[in-house]
């Protein structure tokens, strides 16, 4: 773990995509895409202008989310080109 | 949790928030306190999970851990 290179690490990664927008999925199934305003050591992360899906049906439209981060399965970084 | 968090949750003192939590219900409430771990004091609570059939719970404590979103409400 040492040896990685500290902008391979996945928080390091997560950081470099702030005000991008990305798509985090959650255990849960439902999917949240905005553009990330903040994020932390515990990935919990702001979304900006934010839209909850499930099984790609649109639930709601969101201003801003706080997503806690334990709830996340993974987070898609180029949202845009999908 | 982090200074994030608490940055936030700050700016939402005193307002109305929805709040989704594990298992699939919805609160909606007063934000009145809020600790590290996002443990929450709601007060004036509903749930609104079943949107015809919305129960008063007023004043409540959260469980952090339990806590999937918080958000300030549509409008």
């Amino acid at each position: 773990m040492s040896m990685m290179e500290p902008s391979k690490k996945p928080l390091n990664v997560l950081i470099k995509q702030l005000h991008g927008n990305i798509e985090v999925v959650l255990k849960s199934g439902y999917e949240y895409k905005g553009k990330m305003i903040k994020c932390d050591g515990h990935m919990n992360i702001l979304l900006e202008g934010a839209t909850e899906c499930k099984d790609d049906q649109l639930m709601t439209n969101y201003g801003n989310v706080l997503l806690r981060g334990n709830n996340i399965l993974y987070i898609i970084l180029d949202a845009n080109k999908h | 949790m982090s200074e994030m968090t608490t940055e936030i949750l700050e700016q939402n003192l005193g307002k109305i928030v929805l709040v989704r939590l594990k298992g699939g219900k919805s609160l909606r409430g007063r934000l009145k306190g809020f600790d590290q771990h996002l443990n929450l004091v709601l007060e004036e609570t509903e749930d609104t999970t079943v949107v015809e059939n919305q129960q008063k719970l007023g004043l409540i404590i959260v469980r952090g851990d339990n806590v999937v979103l918080i958000s300030p409400p549509p409008r």
